[in-house]
Protein backbone atom coordinates (compact mmCIF):
# COMPACT_ATOMS: atom_id res chain seq x y z
CA UNK A 1 0.00 0.00 0.00
CA UNK A 2 1.58 3.26 -1.23
CA UNK A 3 -0.26 5.91 0.92
CA UNK A 4 1.71 8.90 -0.49
CA UNK A 5 0.01 8.28 -3.86
CA UNK A 6 -3.51 7.34 -2.57
CA UNK A 7 -6.65 9.18 -2.61
CA UNK A 8 -10.68 9.01 -0.83
CA UNK A 9 -11.38 7.63 -4.34
CA UNK A 10 -7.81 4.86 -4.89
CA UNK A 11 -8.53 4.04 -1.55
CA UNK A 12 -12.03 3.26 -1.26
CA UNK A 13 -11.87 0.97 -4.51
CA UNK A 14 -8.62 -0.91 -3.09
CA UNK A 15 -11.03 -1.73 0.42
CA UNK A 16 -13.70 -2.76 -1.86
CA UNK A 17 -11.60 -5.06 -3.63
CA UNK A 18 -9.73 -6.12 -0.69
CA UNK A 19 -6.43 -5.16 -1.43
CA UNK A 20 -6.05 -3.81 2.26
CA UNK A 21 -8.24 -3.68 5.26
CA UNK A 22 -9.58 -0.67 7.14
CA UNK A 23 -7.68 -1.52 9.94
CA UNK A 24 -4.47 -2.37 7.83
CA UNK A 25 -4.90 1.48 6.16
CA UNK A 26 -5.51 3.23 9.46
CA UNK A 27 -2.30 1.07 10.88
CA UNK A 28 -0.38 2.80 7.98
CA UNK A 29 -1.68 6.27 8.56
CA UNK A 30 -0.96 5.81 12.11
CA UNK A 31 2.80 4.33 11.74
CA UNK A 32 3.08 7.24 9.38
CA UNK A 33 1.66 9.70 12.22
CA UNK A 34 4.00 8.63 14.68
CA UNK A 35 7.10 9.00 12.38
CA UNK A 36 5.98 12.68 10.98
CA UNK A 37 4.15 14.14 13.55
CA UNK A 38 7.04 15.41 16.11
CA UNK A 39 8.40 17.63 13.62
CA UNK A 40 5.50 19.30 12.34
CA UNK A 41 3.02 19.06 15.18
CA UNK A 42 -0.16 18.69 12.60
CA UNK A 43 -1.93 16.63 15.53
CA UNK A 44 -2.38 16.94 19.04
CA UNK A 45 -4.01 13.90 19.93
CA UNK A 46 -4.12 10.61 17.60
CA UNK A 47 -7.52 8.71 19.09
CA UNK A 48 -6.87 5.59 20.78
CA UNK A 49 -10.09 4.07 19.32
CA UNK A 50 -8.99 4.30 15.88
CA UNK A 51 -8.70 1.12 15.09
CA UNK A 52 -11.65 0.01 16.96
CA UNK A 53 -13.49 1.60 14.60
CA UNK A 54 -11.87 0.70 11.61
CA UNK A 55 -12.58 -3.11 12.49
CA UNK A 56 -16.40 -2.15 12.88
CA UNK A 57 -15.93 -0.78 8.93
CA UNK A 58 -13.87 -4.10 8.27
CA UNK A 59 -17.19 -5.74 9.32
CA UNK A 60 -19.39 -3.65 7.47
CA UNK A 61 -17.67 -4.22 4.11
CA UNK A 62 -17.08 -7.97 5.00
CA UNK A 63 -21.11 -8.07 5.27
CA UNK A 64 -21.43 -6.52 1.79
CA UNK A 65 -21.89 -2.74 2.53
CA UNK A 66 -20.10 -0.39 0.39
CA UNK A 67 -19.56 3.27 0.10
CA UNK A 68 -16.95 5.74 -0.81
CA UNK A 69 -15.74 6.70 2.80
CA UNK A 70 -16.38 3.35 4.25
CA UNK A 71 -13.21 2.40 6.11
CA UNK A 72 -11.50 5.46 5.17
CA UNK A 73 -9.29 7.26 7.96
CA UNK A 74 -9.14 11.44 8.43
CA UNK A 75 -8.38 13.64 10.63
CA UNK A 76 -10.97 16.67 12.22
CA UNK A 77 -10.16 20.38 13.26
CA UNK A 78 -9.81 20.83 16.91
CA UNK A 79 -13.14 22.75 17.22
CA UNK A 80 -15.14 19.71 15.91
CA UNK A 81 -17.01 17.69 18.62
CA UNK A 82 -16.51 14.21 18.85
CA UNK A 83 -18.93 12.51 21.56
CA UNK A 84 -15.94 10.88 24.65
CA UNK A 85 -13.11 13.22 22.86
CA UNK A 86 -11.09 16.09 23.66
CA UNK A 87 -12.14 19.03 21.47
CA UNK A 88 -9.82 22.07 23.10
CA UNK A 89 -10.27 24.54 20.13
CA UNK A 90 -6.33 25.03 20.36
CA UNK A 91 -7.50 26.77 23.40
CA UNK A 92 -6.16 26.15 26.76
CA UNK A 93 -9.53 27.19 28.53
CA UNK A 94 -10.45 23.77 26.91
CA UNK A 95 -7.95 21.78 28.02
CA UNK A 96 -9.90 19.00 29.33
CA UNK A 97 -12.87 19.67 27.62
CA UNK A 98 -14.80 16.48 26.76
CA UNK A 99 -17.50 16.46 23.74
CA UNK A 100 -21.11 15.67 25.03
CA UNK A 101 -22.11 15.03 21.62
CA UNK A 102 -21.28 14.29 18.07
CA UNK A 103 -21.33 17.41 15.40
CA UNK A 104 -23.78 16.86 12.94
CA UNK A 105 -20.82 16.36 10.17
CA UNK A 106 -19.62 14.09 12.60
CA UNK A 107 -22.31 11.73 12.92
CA UNK A 108 -22.80 11.69 9.34
CA UNK A 109 -19.15 10.63 8.83
CA UNK A 110 -19.65 8.01 11.46
CA UNK A 111 -22.86 6.32 9.86
CA UNK A 112 -20.77 6.66 6.54
CA UNK A 113 -18.17 4.61 8.39
CA UNK A 114 -15.15 7.02 8.39
CA UNK A 115 -12.67 6.25 11.12
CA UNK A 116 -11.10 9.54 12.58
CA UNK A 117 -7.65 9.16 13.72
CA UNK A 118 -7.13 12.27 15.55
CA UNK A 119 -8.19 16.13 15.88
CA UNK A 120 -5.55 18.29 14.78
CA UNK A 121 -3.59 21.78 15.61
CA UNK A 122 -5.25 25.16 15.16
CA UNK A 123 -5.11 28.93 16.06
CA UNK A 124 -6.77 29.45 19.40
CA UNK A 125 -10.71 29.44 18.50
CA UNK A 126 -9.73 29.75 15.19
CA UNK A 127 -8.37 33.15 15.51
CA UNK A 128 -5.21 33.01 13.11
CA UNK A 129 -3.47 32.67 9.66
CA UNK A 130 -0.71 30.49 10.70
CA UNK A 131 -1.66 28.41 14.31
CA UNK A 132 1.28 30.86 15.89
CA UNK A 133 -1.73 31.35 17.90
CA UNK A 134 -2.31 27.46 19.05
CA UNK A 135 -1.74 27.08 23.06
CA UNK A 136 -0.03 24.06 21.89
CA UNK A 137 2.59 25.23 19.62
CA UNK A 138 2.89 26.04 16.07
CA UNK A 139 2.34 23.48 13.21
CA UNK A 140 5.40 23.26 10.77
CA UNK A 141 4.85 23.33 6.83
CA UNK A 142 5.42 19.37 5.45
CA UNK A 143 7.21 21.32 2.67
CA UNK A 144 9.52 23.65 4.95
CA UNK A 145 9.90 23.53 8.26
CA UNK A 146 10.64 26.89 8.93
CA UNK A 147 7.59 27.89 7.92
CA UNK A 148 3.91 27.88 9.02
CA UNK A 149 1.60 25.21 7.48
CA UNK A 150 -1.28 28.53 7.31
CA UNK A 151 -4.27 28.80 9.68
CA UNK A 152 -6.28 28.43 10.94
CA UNK A 153 -7.05 24.97 9.99
CA UNK A 154 -3.05 24.76 9.50
CA UNK A 155 -2.58 20.93 11.63
CA UNK A 156 -5.84 19.66 9.33
CA UNK A 157 -3.96 21.19 6.02
CA UNK A 158 -0.35 19.57 7.09
CA UNK A 159 -1.52 15.92 7.94
CA UNK A 160 -3.06 15.67 4.38
CA UNK A 161 -0.31 17.45 3.03
CA UNK A 162 2.39 14.84 5.14
CA UNK A 163 0.16 11.57 3.81
CA UNK A 164 -0.98 11.48 7.97
CA UNK A 165 -4.43 11.28 6.80
CA UNK A 166 -6.51 10.98 3.40
CA UNK A 167 -8.03 14.06 4.41
CA UNK A 168 -9.35 16.08 7.17
CA UNK A 169 -12.31 18.77 8.01
CA UNK A 170 -11.63 22.24 8.72
CA UNK A 171 -13.54 25.33 9.49
CA UNK A 172 -13.39 28.65 7.09
CA UNK A 173 -14.79 32.32 8.80
CA UNK A 174 -11.86 34.14 6.50
CA UNK A 175 -9.73 31.76 4.73
CA UNK A 176 -9.10 29.24 7.57
CA UNK A 177 -9.51 26.05 5.51
CA UNK A 178 -8.59 28.13 1.82
CA UNK A 179 -5.10 29.39 2.94
CA UNK A 180 -3.91 26.50 4.65
CA UNK A 181 -4.65 24.28 2.30
CA UNK A 182 -2.85 26.63 -0.23
CA UNK A 183 0.16 27.30 1.87
CA UNK A 184 -0.02 22.79 1.85
CA UNK A 185 -0.22 22.46 -1.33
CA UNK A 186 -3.54 20.92 -0.56
CA UNK A 187 -7.19 21.42 -2.01
CA UNK A 188 -9.55 23.00 0.25
CA UNK A 189 -13.20 24.10 0.22
CA UNK A 190 -15.00 26.60 1.87
CA UNK A 191 -19.16 25.96 0.74
CA UNK A 192 -22.47 27.88 0.51
CA UNK A 193 -23.07 29.72 3.77
CA UNK A 194 -25.86 27.22 5.02
CA UNK A 195 -24.88 23.95 3.16
CA UNK A 196 -22.89 22.41 5.70
CA UNK A 197 -24.67 22.20 9.93
CA UNK A 198 -21.93 24.06 12.25
CA UNK A 199 -23.86 21.91 15.15
CA UNK A 200 -21.32 20.62 17.13
CA UNK A 201 -18.66 23.45 15.73
CA UNK A 202 -17.12 25.91 18.27
CA UNK A 203 -18.23 28.64 17.01
CA UNK A 204 -16.01 31.95 16.16
CA UNK A 205 -18.18 33.88 13.93
CA UNK A 206 -21.59 32.53 13.21
CA UNK A 207 -22.43 34.63 10.03
CA UNK A 208 -18.92 33.28 8.43
CA UNK A 209 -18.25 30.23 9.61
CA UNK A 210 -18.47 27.08 7.32
CA UNK A 211 -17.12 23.67 7.59
CA UNK A 212 -15.65 22.27 4.64
CA UNK A 213 -13.04 19.34 3.49
CA UNK A 214 -9.61 19.21 3.10
CA UNK A 215 -8.21 17.26 0.59
CA UNK A 216 -5.52 15.77 -1.87
CA UNK A 217 -7.85 16.22 -4.94
CA UNK A 218 -11.16 17.82 -5.73
CA UNK A 219 -12.95 14.19 -6.96
CA UNK A 220 -12.02 13.54 -2.90
CA UNK A 221 -13.15 17.64 -1.63
CA UNK A 222 -16.69 16.88 -3.84
CA UNK A 223 -16.78 13.32 -2.06
CA UNK A 224 -17.03 14.48 1.26
CA UNK A 225 -18.75 17.75 0.74
CA UNK A 226 -21.74 15.35 -0.63
CA UNK A 227 -21.28 13.43 2.90
CA UNK A 228 -21.68 16.71 4.99
CA UNK A 229 -23.99 18.57 3.24
CA UNK A 230 -27.81 18.73 3.79
CA UNK A 231 -30.29 20.73 5.95
CA UNK A 232 -30.35 20.35 9.90
CA UNK A 233 -32.76 20.83 12.40
CA UNK A 234 -29.65 21.68 14.70
CA UNK A 235 -28.66 24.25 12.73
CA UNK A 236 -31.63 26.84 11.82
CA UNK A 237 -29.20 28.59 9.41
CA UNK A 238 -28.72 25.37 7.03
CA UNK A 239 -30.75 25.63 3.81
CA UNK A 240 -33.72 24.14 3.43
CA UNK A 241 -33.51 23.69 -0.84
CA UNK A 242 -29.85 23.11 -1.34
CA UNK A 243 -28.79 21.57 -4.32
CA UNK A 244 -25.66 21.88 -6.17
CA UNK A 245 -25.08 23.29 -9.35
CA UNK A 246 -23.14 23.44 -12.33
CA UNK A 247 -21.95 26.61 -14.02
CA UNK A 248 -20.41 28.33 -17.38
CA UNK A 249 -17.02 28.70 -18.35
CA UNK A 250 -16.35 32.58 -18.44
CA UNK A 251 -14.07 33.18 -15.57
CA UNK A 252 -13.38 36.48 -14.43
CA UNK A 253 -10.28 38.28 -13.47
CA UNK A 254 -10.17 40.94 -11.00
CA UNK A 255 -6.54 42.27 -12.93
CA UNK A 256 -7.27 46.35 -10.44
CA UNK A 257 -6.80 43.98 -7.28
CA UNK A 258 -3.75 41.56 -8.88
CA UNK A 259 -1.32 44.30 -9.88
CA UNK A 260 -0.20 45.30 -6.66
CA UNK A 261 1.39 43.34 -3.93
CA UNK A 262 1.02 40.16 -5.64
CA UNK A 263 4.22 38.17 -5.67
CA UNK A 264 5.42 38.22 -9.72
CA UNK A 265 5.59 34.16 -9.47
CA UNK A 266 2.53 33.49 -7.59
CA UNK A 267 1.15 35.77 -10.44
CA UNK A 268 2.84 33.78 -13.54
CA UNK A 269 1.80 30.77 -12.00
CA UNK A 270 -2.04 32.26 -11.59
CA UNK A 271 -1.46 33.58 -15.15
CA UNK A 272 -0.33 30.06 -16.33
CA UNK A 273 -3.05 27.87 -15.24
CA UNK A 274 -5.87 30.84 -16.57
CA UNK A 275 -3.74 30.25 -20.12
CA UNK A 276 -4.16 26.70 -20.19
CA UNK A 277 -7.89 26.63 -18.89
CA UNK A 278 -8.43 28.17 -22.50
CA UNK A 279 -7.76 24.90 -24.01
CA UNK A 280 -10.27 23.39 -22.17
CA UNK A 281 -13.04 25.84 -23.33
CA UNK A 282 -13.04 28.90 -20.99
CA UNK A 283 -13.23 32.04 -21.45
CA UNK A 284 -11.21 34.29 -19.28
CA UNK A 285 -12.69 38.25 -19.07
CA UNK A 286 -10.98 40.91 -16.86
CA UNK A 287 -13.36 42.30 -14.30
CA UNK A 288 -12.90 45.29 -12.06
CA UNK A 289 -14.06 44.32 -8.39
CA UNK A 290 -16.60 47.73 -7.61
CA UNK A 291 -15.00 47.71 -3.86
CA UNK A 292 -11.19 47.35 -2.94
CA UNK A 293 -10.03 44.44 -1.16
CA UNK A 294 -8.89 46.75 1.18
CA UNK A 295 -12.47 47.58 2.35
CA UNK A 296 -13.58 43.84 2.37
CA UNK A 297 -11.04 42.95 4.90
CA UNK A 298 -11.87 45.84 6.97
CA UNK A 299 -15.57 45.19 7.36
CA UNK A 300 -14.25 41.60 8.25
CA UNK A 301 -12.10 42.67 10.57
CA UNK A 302 -14.66 44.26 12.59
CA UNK A 303 -17.68 41.79 12.20
CA UNK A 304 -15.52 38.84 12.65
CA UNK A 305 -14.11 40.46 16.09
CA UNK A 306 -17.68 41.53 16.78
CA UNK A 307 -19.32 38.27 16.63
CA UNK A 308 -15.94 36.34 18.64
CA UNK A 309 -16.36 38.79 21.26
CA UNK A 310 -20.21 37.51 21.74
CA UNK A 311 -19.49 34.16 21.00
CA UNK A 312 -16.46 33.42 23.10
CA UNK A 313 -18.50 34.91 26.34
CA UNK A 314 -19.55 31.21 27.09
CA UNK A 315 -16.17 30.29 28.07
CA UNK A 316 -16.97 31.56 31.66
CA UNK A 317 -14.91 28.60 33.82
CA UNK A 318 -18.56 27.66 35.69
CA UNK A 319 -19.99 24.64 33.28
CA UNK A 320 -17.14 23.13 31.19
CA UNK A 321 -13.34 24.21 30.39
CA UNK A 322 -10.66 25.63 32.63
CA UNK A 323 -11.64 27.30 35.93
CA UNK A 324 -9.36 29.42 38.05
CA UNK A 325 -11.39 30.67 41.32
CA UNK A 326 -11.54 34.36 42.35
CA UNK A 327 -13.19 36.41 45.60
CA UNK A 328 -16.38 36.58 43.74
CA UNK A 329 -18.40 35.24 40.82
CA UNK A 330 -16.93 38.34 38.74
CA UNK A 331 -13.26 37.26 39.35
CA UNK A 332 -14.24 33.66 38.56
CA UNK A 333 -14.72 34.86 35.15
CA UNK A 334 -12.35 36.84 34.91
CA UNK A 335 -9.58 34.70 35.99
CA UNK A 336 -10.87 31.92 34.35
CA UNK A 337 -10.67 34.06 31.06
CA UNK A 338 -7.16 35.58 31.66
CA UNK A 339 -5.63 32.41 32.54
CA UNK A 340 -7.72 30.89 29.73
CA UNK A 341 -7.32 32.76 26.86
CA UNK A 342 -4.68 33.21 24.52
CA UNK A 343 -3.57 36.93 23.92
CA UNK A 344 -4.84 37.03 20.64
CA UNK A 345 -7.94 35.88 21.67
CA UNK A 346 -7.85 38.56 24.38
CA UNK A 347 -7.30 41.49 21.53
CA UNK A 348 -10.33 39.77 19.47
CA UNK A 349 -12.58 39.79 22.22
CA UNK A 350 -11.76 43.66 23.37
CA UNK A 351 -11.71 44.90 19.66
CA UNK A 352 -15.02 43.34 19.57
CA UNK A 353 -16.50 44.97 22.39
CA UNK A 354 -14.96 48.17 21.19
CA UNK A 355 -16.87 48.04 17.84
CA UNK A 356 -19.83 47.04 19.17
CA UNK A 357 -19.94 49.61 22.57
CA UNK A 358 -22.43 52.73 22.13
CA UNK A 359 -20.04 54.92 21.45
CA UNK A 360 -18.20 53.08 18.61
CA UNK A 361 -21.45 50.76 17.69
CA UNK A 362 -22.27 53.44 14.08
CA UNK A 363 -18.52 54.47 13.28
CA UNK A 364 -17.43 50.80 13.18
CA UNK A 365 -20.11 48.02 13.67
CA UNK A 366 -22.92 49.46 11.74
CA UNK A 367 -20.72 51.19 9.14
CA UNK A 368 -19.35 47.18 8.35
CA UNK A 369 -23.28 45.84 8.54
CA UNK A 370 -23.73 48.29 5.64
CA UNK A 371 -20.95 47.77 3.61
CA UNK A 372 -21.36 43.85 3.66
CA UNK A 373 -24.74 44.30 1.92
CA UNK A 374 -23.25 46.13 -0.52
CA UNK A 375 -20.12 43.81 -1.26
CA UNK A 376 -22.57 41.11 -1.81
CA UNK A 377 -24.88 43.23 -4.23
CA UNK A 378 -21.40 44.13 -5.96
CA UNK A 379 -20.36 39.85 -6.21
CA UNK A 380 -24.05 39.38 -7.32
CA UNK A 381 -24.09 42.00 -9.91
CA UNK A 382 -20.60 40.45 -11.36
CA UNK A 383 -22.36 36.75 -11.50
CA UNK A 384 -25.18 37.71 -13.19
CA UNK A 385 -23.59 39.80 -16.03
CA UNK A 386 -21.94 36.40 -17.26
CA UNK A 387 -19.15 35.74 -15.25
CA UNK A 388 -19.45 31.85 -13.54
CA UNK A 389 -16.66 32.03 -11.71
CA UNK A 390 -14.03 34.60 -9.87
CA UNK A 391 -10.45 33.49 -9.86
CA UNK A 392 -7.84 35.08 -7.77
CA UNK A 393 -4.11 33.76 -6.44
CA UNK A 394 -5.53 32.34 -3.00
CA UNK A 395 -2.97 34.08 -0.98
CA UNK A 396 -0.37 36.84 -2.46
CA UNK A 397 2.59 35.19 -0.97
CA UNK A 398 3.16 30.94 -0.29
CA UNK A 399 4.23 30.36 3.10
CA UNK A 400 5.81 32.70 5.15
CA UNK A 401 8.42 32.17 8.16
CA UNK A 402 7.41 31.56 11.96
CA UNK A 403 7.54 34.46 14.09
CA UNK A 404 8.20 36.44 10.55
CA UNK A 405 4.41 38.48 10.33
CA UNK A 406 4.71 39.72 14.46
CA UNK A 407 2.16 42.70 13.76
CA UNK A 408 -1.98 41.81 13.90
CA UNK A 409 -2.41 43.52 10.66
CA UNK A 410 0.01 41.56 8.66
CA UNK A 411 -1.12 38.89 9.62
CA UNK A 412 -4.84 40.12 8.74
CA UNK A 413 -3.81 40.81 5.46
CA UNK A 414 -3.10 36.80 4.62
CA UNK A 415 -7.02 37.11 3.93
CA UNK A 416 -6.82 39.61 1.70
CA UNK A 417 -8.52 37.51 -1.15
CA UNK A 418 -10.36 35.01 0.98
CA UNK A 419 -12.88 36.78 3.11
CA UNK A 420 -15.02 38.09 0.35
CA UNK A 421 -16.52 34.71 0.16
CA UNK A 422 -17.28 34.87 3.55
CA UNK A 423 -18.78 38.03 3.74
CA UNK A 424 -21.22 37.37 1.03
CA UNK A 425 -21.44 33.65 2.19
CA UNK A 426 -20.30 32.18 -1.74
CA UNK A 427 -18.73 28.96 -1.95
CA UNK A 428 -14.72 29.47 -2.86
CA UNK A 429 -12.13 26.78 -3.51
CA UNK A 430 -8.34 26.72 -3.37
CA UNK A 431 -6.44 24.42 -5.91
CA UNK A 432 -2.67 23.60 -6.07
CA UNK A 433 -1.19 25.84 -8.59
CA UNK A 434 2.54 24.63 -8.95
CA UNK A 435 5.32 25.76 -6.70
CA UNK A 436 7.50 29.07 -6.27
CA UNK A 437 11.04 29.09 -4.84
CA UNK A 438 12.09 30.56 -1.61
CA UNK A 439 15.35 30.13 -0.15
CA UNK A 440 16.03 26.95 -2.06
CA UNK A 441 12.74 24.98 -0.80
CA UNK A 442 9.77 24.83 -3.23
CA UNK A 443 6.88 26.62 -1.82
CA UNK A 444 2.69 25.20 -3.32
CA UNK A 445 0.74 28.05 -3.95
CA UNK A 446 -2.97 27.90 -4.57
CA UNK A 447 -5.81 29.25 -7.42
CA UNK A 448 -8.36 30.36 -6.03
CA UNK A 449 -12.09 30.18 -7.32
CA UNK A 450 -14.87 31.55 -6.32
CA UNK A 451 -18.81 30.62 -7.65
CA UNK A 452 -22.33 32.14 -6.82
CA UNK A 453 -24.24 30.80 -3.92
CA UNK A 454 -24.97 26.85 -4.20
CA UNK A 455 -22.48 26.43 -7.25
CA UNK A 456 -20.40 24.33 -5.65
CA UNK A 457 -20.65 21.73 -8.63
CA UNK A 458 -19.23 24.56 -11.09
CA UNK A 459 -16.03 24.98 -8.39
CA UNK A 460 -15.53 20.94 -8.73
CA UNK A 461 -16.05 21.01 -12.34
CA UNK A 462 -13.67 23.59 -13.16
CA UNK A 463 -11.51 22.40 -10.09
CA UNK A 464 -11.01 19.30 -12.08
CA UNK A 465 -9.87 21.05 -15.40
CA UNK A 466 -7.36 23.00 -13.76
CA UNK A 467 -5.77 19.76 -12.29
CA UNK A 468 -5.71 17.93 -15.58
CA UNK A 469 -3.81 21.01 -16.94
CA UNK A 470 -1.11 20.96 -14.49
CA UNK B 1 -9.83 57.97 6.94
CA UNK B 2 -11.60 58.09 10.28
CA UNK B 3 -9.35 59.07 13.09
CA UNK B 4 -9.82 57.64 16.09
CA UNK B 5 -8.88 59.13 18.84
CA UNK B 6 -5.93 57.85 20.97
CA UNK B 7 -6.94 54.93 22.98
CA UNK B 8 -5.48 54.74 26.48
CA UNK B 9 -4.79 51.58 28.33
CA UNK B 10 -7.37 52.53 30.76
CA UNK B 11 -9.87 52.85 27.96
CA UNK B 12 -8.63 49.04 27.29
CA UNK B 13 -9.18 48.53 30.66
CA UNK B 14 -12.64 49.27 30.89
CA UNK B 15 -14.01 47.04 27.63
CA UNK B 16 -11.55 44.22 29.16
CA UNK B 17 -13.41 44.44 32.28
CA UNK B 18 -16.91 44.29 30.24
CA UNK B 19 -15.87 41.44 28.14
CA UNK B 20 -14.92 39.78 31.63
CA UNK B 21 -11.35 39.24 31.35
CA UNK B 22 -8.66 40.04 33.67
CA UNK B 23 -5.24 41.85 31.66
CA UNK B 24 -2.29 42.35 33.08
CA UNK B 25 -0.52 46.05 32.95
CA UNK B 26 1.95 45.10 29.93
CA UNK B 27 -1.29 43.53 28.17
CA UNK B 28 -3.07 46.92 28.42
CA UNK B 29 -0.52 49.30 26.55
CA UNK B 30 -0.37 46.89 24.27
CA UNK B 31 -3.83 46.36 23.78
CA UNK B 32 -3.92 49.78 23.54
CA UNK B 33 -1.43 50.27 20.74
CA UNK B 34 -1.89 47.19 18.86
CA UNK B 35 -6.28 47.99 18.89
CA UNK B 36 -5.68 51.75 18.06
CA UNK B 37 -3.74 50.62 14.97
CA UNK B 38 -6.13 48.08 14.15
CA UNK B 39 -9.11 50.64 14.05
CA UNK B 40 -6.38 52.83 12.05
CA UNK B 41 -7.06 50.42 9.33
CA UNK B 42 -10.75 49.28 9.54
CA UNK B 43 -11.65 52.62 9.70
CA UNK B 44 -11.57 52.96 5.92
CA UNK B 45 -15.06 51.55 6.26
CA UNK B 46 -15.77 55.34 7.03
CA UNK B 47 -14.86 56.31 4.05
CA UNK B 48 -17.06 54.05 2.14
CA UNK B 49 -20.27 55.64 1.62
CA UNK B 50 -22.17 53.01 1.18
CA UNK B 51 -25.58 53.38 -0.68
CA UNK B 52 -27.29 50.50 0.92
CA UNK B 53 -29.57 50.76 3.71
CA UNK B 54 -28.82 48.24 6.15
CA UNK B 55 -32.15 46.77 5.42
CA UNK B 56 -32.69 43.26 7.43
CA UNK B 57 -31.30 40.00 6.08
CA UNK B 58 -33.61 37.42 4.67
CA UNK B 59 -34.77 36.63 8.14
CA UNK B 60 -37.17 33.65 8.52
CA UNK B 61 -38.47 31.60 11.12
CA UNK B 62 -37.61 28.34 11.76
CA UNK B 63 -40.24 26.21 14.04
CA UNK B 64 -39.93 23.19 15.58
CA UNK B 65 -42.78 21.07 16.86
CA UNK B 66 -43.89 20.93 19.66
CA UNK B 67 -41.93 17.89 22.16
CA UNK B 68 -39.38 16.86 23.51
CA UNK B 69 -36.16 17.61 21.39
CA UNK B 70 -34.21 14.27 23.01
CA UNK B 71 -35.20 11.68 25.54
CA UNK B 72 -34.74 13.70 28.94
CA UNK B 73 -31.71 12.80 30.85
CA UNK B 74 -29.55 11.55 27.68
CA UNK B 75 -26.95 13.88 28.22
CA UNK B 76 -26.94 14.64 32.23
CA UNK B 77 -24.15 12.27 33.06
CA UNK B 78 -21.52 13.88 30.59
CA UNK B 79 -22.41 17.48 31.13
CA UNK B 80 -22.67 17.28 35.10
CA UNK B 81 -18.92 15.36 34.07
CA UNK B 82 -17.89 18.59 32.55
CA UNK B 83 -18.39 20.75 35.66
CA UNK B 84 -15.17 22.29 36.97
CA UNK B 85 -16.60 22.51 40.55
CA UNK B 86 -19.77 20.45 41.73
CA UNK B 87 -21.17 19.60 44.55
CA UNK B 88 -22.32 15.87 43.47
CA UNK B 89 -24.83 16.51 40.50
CA UNK B 90 -25.33 20.16 41.57
CA UNK B 91 -23.19 22.55 39.59
CA UNK B 92 -21.45 25.05 42.29
CA UNK B 93 -21.30 28.29 41.44
CA UNK B 94 -20.73 31.86 43.87
CA UNK B 95 -23.47 33.84 45.07
CA UNK B 96 -24.66 36.00 42.62
CA UNK B 97 -26.14 39.47 44.48
CA UNK B 98 -23.10 40.15 47.06
CA UNK B 99 -23.60 43.05 50.15
CA UNK B 100 -21.47 45.47 50.43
Amino acid sequence: MDIDNLTIESASKGLKNKDFSAVELTEAYVKNIEEKNKDINAYLEVFDDALDIACQSDKRIQSGESGKLLGVPISIKDNILIDGHISSAGSRILESHRATYDATVVSKLKERGVVFLGRTNMDEFAMGSSTENSAYGVTLNPHDKERVSGGSSGGSSASVSMNGALASLGSDTGGSIRQPASFCGVVGLKPTYGAVSRSGLIALGSSLDQIGPITKTVKDAEILFEAIKGNDKKDSTTLENYSSKSGGKVVGVPRNILSDGVDKDVLEHFDKTLESLKKFGYEIRDIELPYKPDTALAVYYIIMPAEASTNLARFDGIRYGKKVEGGSLFEDYAKSRETGFGEETKRRIVLGTYVLSAGYYDAYYGKATSLRHSITKDLKGIFESGIDLIATPTTPSPSFKIGEKSDPISMYLEDIFTVSANLTGMPAISIPNGEVDRDGKSLPVGFQMISPHMHEKSLFDTGKDIEASI
Amino acid sequence: MYSSSMITPDEIEKFADLARINISDSEKKRFAEDIESILGYVGVVSENVSKEKIEAPEHRNVMREDGEPHKTGEYTEKIVEQFPKKDGDYLSVKKIIEQD
